[in-house]
C-alpha cells in the first residue's frame, strides 16, 4: 500500500525547497505533495474538476499567509469536512502574532510552529514534525 | 453690638424729647385746673357765706320781732287785768309756754317791782312780795318808762347781773321793756321781760357749718357776742377780755365793717369774711351803751378750712396727673422705640441702597434695571462704556434703544411675555444675541434676566455681558476640536497601516532571510571539504547577517506591539513574573551560574503582557551584560517612594557611562559593541515605552565596570494614593 503523503501548503518556493531539504536531511522519506495556495490545496484534497487524485495525507503543513484562500480558511474547510476532520494540521508560519496563533488553534490546528530563520533550527523543527506527527500517526500494519 | 447701643441711645433721646414736654404740659394743666378749682371753691364759699349771713340776719330779725311782739301782746293783756293775781297767773301761763323769757316783771311807775315771775327749775314761780326789789335806778327801767305806749325798748345784749355780780354760768340776756297803759291810755306801769339770749345764740350756732364757715355775732362796739372761740366773747363785760375786740384783732375787717354800713365782704391772709349789720335803733335816739342798737353778723371762713377741701381735691388732681405722666412715659417709650426703629430702618435702607448701587457699579457686566413697561430706571457705568451712552441719555428711555432695530418690535412682545412669568433665566435660550450701541453698531452679548419685587413695584434686573471674546473663543474651540478629530482620524489610519505593515513584515520580511540562511547552509554543506577557511567564513557571515536582521525585525515588531497595545491595569505579582523569566533565561544558558535575588511579594499596577515585555528585556540585559563578570549577581527589590511603587533591577555587570544615560532609552542606541554584547538597541526603548504606557517611568544609574541599576516607577492604584 502506498504511503500517505505530507501535504505542504506553501506559496514561497524557497520555503518549499528548504522544507523538502530539511525533511530529506532528517531522512523522512514520506512523499510530499505541494500546493501553492489554498484553492490548490482544497482541490488536491477534495478533487475539483482539474484534479485527478483525491488526496488523503498523513499530515498537512499549512502556511497562513497564502494567496487566494488563506491558511485559516483552508483549515476551517478541512475541519468542516468529515474525510479531513481527523487529519493532523500543523501551522507553519513566520508570524509571531499572538492573534494568529490563537485563531489557528481556535480553527482546529493541531500545532503551531514558527519557521525559524536559522536553518539549523529549521532542520530541528522538521525533525520534530517527523518524529512526532508522522510517527504517532503511522498505520499499525506499517510498523 | 454698637448698632444696638446706638439705637438704645436714640431711644433714650427720643423718649425725653417726647416725654418731657408732655410732663410739663400735664403739670401746667393740672396747676391751672387746681387754680380754677380753688377759685371755684372760693366762689362757692362766698355764696355759701352770703347765704349764711342772710339766714342769720333773717333769724335775728325774726327772733327780735317776735320778742317785741310777745312783749306788746303781754302788755296788752296786762292793760285789761283788774287784779294782781290775774296778772301773775297770766305771766305764769305765758312763761310756761315761752321758757325763753326767764323773768317777767311788772313795775310800777316808781320803778318798784310789783309782780315778778321767774323760771325756777323749769317752772314759773312768782316771787313773794318780800323779795321784790326797787329797780328805779336801772337804765332799762328809766328808758322803758320813757317809751311811748306801744313801743318796745330793747336793752344791749349782755350778761345778766345778779346782786351786782355777773351771773354764773353766763346768762346772756336782752331786756325788753314796754309801758303798760290804762283804759285812758295813760302809762300805769312797765312790763320788763328778760330774754334768755342763749336761745338766740343757739339758733345762730345752728347756722354754723362744721369745718367750714363760722358765724360771729358782734355788737356795735366790736365785741363778740358769739364767736367760734367762746373765750373771746363778752369782752366789754369781762375786764380780762377787754382786748377781745374786732377793732384790735381784725383791724382792717372792722374798719371795713364800719365803713360799709350795711353789708360787705373782706379777705384777710387767714380767712374770707362776709358780714351784714342789723340796726335795732335806726333813729339813734338812745345812747349806744344803753340800747341793743346795731348788731353785726359775720361769717368767717378760715383759709385753713377752704384749703382743706381744695387740698383734698388737689391730692386727687396730682395723683391723676402723676398717673397721666406715667402713662405718657410708657407711651413715650413706645413711641421713642418706634421712631428709633424707623430711623434705624431708614438708615439701613439708605446704606442698603448705597451698597446696592456700589455693587451694581462694581459689577463687570453692564447692568440695567427697567420697570414693567421697559423703561430704563438705572444703568451702571459699565453700561455707558459698553453702549457709548451717558447714563442720563438712557434713564427714561425704552430698553429697545439697545436692541438691533430689526428686532426691537419683536422684543416688545418678548418683554411683555416675560412679565407674565418673570423667572430668573438667561435670555434668548441659546440664541446668539446682539445689542445695539449708540452709533448703531452691533455687539454680541449674553443677557440674564431676573425680576425684583420691591415694596411698590416690580422691576426687571438685566445683566448684559459682552460676548465678543467668548464667541471668538467658542469658535476657536470648535475649530480646534474639528482639527483634533481630523488628526485623530489620520492617526487611526496610520495605526491601521502600521498594523498591516508589521503583519506583512512578520510574514514576508522573514521569508527571504530564511532563504538566505537556509540556502547558504545547504550550499555550505554540499561544498563541504571544497571550501577554504575564508570561503567558510563568508558563508558564516552571510548567515549571521540574516539571523541578526531577523532579530532586529523581531525586536521592532515587539516595539510596535507595545506601542499598539491596549493597557489593562491590574494588581500583579512582579516577583513571580520576574522569577519565571529568570528561570527561563537560566535554562537558555545552562553553562552560566548567576545569583538571582528577588524580593518576594512585590505587587504593582500593570498590564500582564507589558510587564512581561519590560521584565524580559531588563532581565535579558542583566544576563547579557554580566556575561564577562566573575560572580554574576542580579537583584530585584522595592524602594519606598512617595510618588509610586519603585522597583529596581541591579546587576554587577559591565555597566555604562552615565554621560550617555540620556540616550539609553532611544531606539537603536547601543552603548556597547555588537561583537562584545550582541543586541539590536531596541530593548530599553521598548521598556521605556511600556513604562510610559503604564503611567510610570524608568531611569538608570551606573558607572562603567560597576554594574547598572534600572528603576521602574509604577503608578499606584487610586485607592492607595
Amino acid at each position: 500500500m502506498m504511503e500517505k503523503p505530507i501535504l505542504l501548503v506553501e506559496d514561497n518556493q524557497d520555503d518549499v525547497a528548504l522544507m523538502l531539504h530539511a525533511l530529506h536531511n532528517n531522512r523522512i522519506r514520506t512523499p510530499v505533495v505541494v500546493a501553492e495556495d489554498g484553492e490548490q490545496a482544497l482541490a488536491k484534497l477534495f478533487g475539483a474538476q482539474n484534479a485527478q487524485v483525491q488526496l488523503a495525507p498523513a499530515l498537512i503543513l499549512l502556511d497562513l499567509n497564502l494567496p487566494k484562500l488563506n491558511g485559516l480558511d483552508v483549515l476551517r474547510e478541512l475541519r468542516s469536512n468529515d474525510s479531513t476532520r481527523m487529519v493532523p494540521v500543523v501551522i507553519l508560519t513566520s508570524s509571531l502574532e499572538e492573534s494568529d496563533r490563537l485563531q489557528a488553534y481556535q480553527s482546529g490546528a493541531n500545532s503551531y510552529v514558527r519557521k525559524p530563520v536559522d536553518f539549523e533550527e529549521f532542520i530541528a523543527v522538521a525533525q520534530q514534525l517527523g518524529s512526532y506527527w508522522l510517527g504517532l500517526n503511522q498505520p499499525a500494519m506499517d510498523t | 453690638m454698637p448698632i444696638r447701643m446706638e439705637q438704645g441711645k436714640y431711644v433714650l433721646q427720643y423718649f425725653f424729647l417726647i416725654w418731657l414736654p408732655l410732663t410739663l404740659l400735664t403739670v401746667i394743666v393740672t396747676s391751672a385746673l387746681m387754680h380754677n378749682q380753688r377759685q371755684m371753691a372760693r366762689g362757692t364759699a362766698a355764696i355759701e357765706q352770703q347765704a349764711q349771713v342772710e339766714s342769720a340776719q333773717s333769724l335775728l330779725s325774726s327772733r327780735l320781732s317776735r320778742i317785741q311782739a310777745d312783749a306788746l301782746y303781754l302788755a296788752g293783756q296786762l292793760a285789761l287785768m283788774q287784779s294782781d293775781e290775774q296778772a301773775t297767773s297770766t305771766f305764769e301761763t305765758f312763761q310756761r309756754y315761752h321758757p325763753q323769757y326767764y323773768q317777767i316783771r311788772l313795775l310800777d311807775l316808781n320803778g318798784h317791782e310789783h309782780i315778778r315771775v321767774e323760771l325756777t327749775d323749769g317752772q314759773p314761780l312768782a316771787l313773794p312780795s318780800t323779795r321784790l326789789q326797787d329797780k328805779s335806778q336801772r337804765y332799762y327801767v328809766q328808758l322803758g318808762l320813757q317809751q311811748p305806749v306801744g313801743s318796745v325798748y330793747l336793752s344791749p345784749f349782755d350778761l345778766n347781773m345778779e346782786n351786782g355780780e355777773i351771773e354764773r354760768p353766763f346768762q346772756p340776756t336782752i331786756r325788753v321793756a314796754t309801758p303798760i297803759a290804762d283804759a285812758d291810755g295813760q302809762t300805769r306801769g312797765l312790763l320788763v321781760i328778760n330774754y334768755r339770749g342763749q336761745y338766740l345764740l343757739d339758733a345762730l350756732a345752728s347756722l354754723d357749718k362744721p369745718n367750714k364757715a363760722a358765724l360771729w355775732l358782734v355788737n356795735a362796739n366790736g365785741y363778740w357776742l358769739k364767736a367760734s372761740d367762746p373765750a373771746i366773747t363778752w369782752g366789754f363785760m369781762l375786764p380780762e377780755r377787754s382786748s377781745a375786740n374786732l377793732s384790735q384783732q381784725h383791724v382792717s375787717l372792722w374798719s371795713q365793717m364800719i365803713r360799709e354800713d350795711n353789708d360787705g365782704s373782706a379777705v384777710s391772709d387767714d380767712a374770707m369774711y362776709r358780714f351784714v349789720s342789723v340796726d335795732f335803733d335806726p333813729r339813734n335816739d338812745i345812747p349806744l351803751s344803753q340800747s341793743l342798737g346795731k348788731l353785726y353778723i359775720v361769717s368767717e371762713l378760715a383759709n385753713k378750712q377752704l384749703l382743706g377741701t381744695s387740698q383734698h381735691a388737689g391730692r386727687i388732681f396730682w395723683q391723676a396727673a402723676a398717673l397721666v405722666i406715667l402713662l405718657f412715659a410708657m407711651l413715650s417709650l413706645l413711641l421713642a422705640r418706634a421712631i428709633a426703629q424707623r430711623r434705624a430702618t431708614e438708615q439701613s435702607m439708605a446704606s442698603n441702597e448705597e451698597m446696592f448701587r456700589a455693587m451694581i457699579e462694581a459689577a463687570p457686566d453692564a447692568i440695567i434695571i427697567t420697570d414693567t413697561d421697559g423703561n430704563i430706571t438705572l444703568a451702571n457705568e459699565q453700561t455707558t462704556v459698553m453702549f457709548d451712552y451717558a447714563e442720563q441719555e438712557l434713564v427714561g428711555q425704552k430698553v429697545e434703544v439697545l436692541i438691533p432695530t430689526n428686532l426691537a418690535e419683536r422684543h416688545v412682545q418678548h418683554r411683555s411675555g416675560y412679565m407674565m412669568e418673570p423667572k430668573s433665566r438667561p435670555m434668548g435660550l441659546g440664541l446668539s444675541l446682539y445689542a445695539r450701541r449708540k452709533d448703531g453698531s452691533h455687539l454680541p452679548v449674553e443677557i440674564s434676566l431676573s425680576s425684583i419685587q420691591t415694596a411698590d413695584s416690580k422691576l426687571v434686573f438685566c445683566a448684559i455681558r459682552d460676548a465678543t471674546e467668548r464667541r471668538t473663543t467658542e469658535r476657536k474651540i470648535r475649530q480646534l476640536n474639528e482639527s483634533l478629530a481630523q488628526q485623530n482620524n489620520e492617526l487611526q489610519a496610520v495605526n491601521s497601516e502600521l498594523e498591516a505593515f508589521s503583519y506583512s513584515v512578520s510574514h514576508d520580511l522573514r521569508a527571504p532571510l530564511r532563504a538566505i540562511d537556509g540556502f547558504s547552509k545547504i550550499l555550505q554543506s554540499s561544498l563541504e571539504g571544497k571550501l577554504d577557511a575564508q570561503e567558510t567564513d563568508y558563508f558564516n557571515r552571510i548567515r549571521k547577517a540574516a539571523q541578526n536582521m531577523s532579530r532586529l525585525i523581531d525586536d521592532l515588531l515587539m516595539l510596535a506591539r507595545v506601542t499598539r497595545a491596549e493597557v489593562k491595569l491590574a494588581s500583579l505579582d512582579l516577583s513571580r513574573t520576574a522569577a519565571a523569566i529568570a528561570e527561563r533565561l537560566q535554562e537558555s544558558q545552562p553553562e552560566r551560574r548567576i545569583d538571582v535575588q528577588i524580593e518576594p511579594n512585590i505587587r504593582v499596577q500593570a498590564d500582564p503582557a507589558l510587564l512581561g515585555v519590560a521584565l524580559d528585556n531588563l532581565l535579558g540585559n542583566a544576563f547579557k551584560f554580566t556575561g564577562n563578570t566573575a560572580e554574576p549577581r542580579i537583584e530585584i527589590g522595592r524602594i519606598d517612594d512617595p510618588e509610586g511603587d519603585v522597583v529596581f533591577v541591579r546587576d554587577n555587570g559591565v555597566g555604562f557611562d552615565m554621560s550617555y544615560a540620556d540616550k539609553l532609552f532611544t531606539p537603536f542606541q547601543r552603548l556597547h559593541s555588537a561583537s562584545a554584547f550582541p543586541g539590536t538597541g531596541i530593548g530599553l526603548a521598548s521598556i521605556a515605552r511600556v513604562m510610559n504606557k503604564l503611567g510610570g517611568s524608568i531611569w538608570a544609574e551606573s558607572s562603567e565596570g560597576h554594574g547598572a541599576t534600572f528603576y521602574m516607577r509604577f503608578k499606584r492604584a487610586r485607592s492607595e494614593q
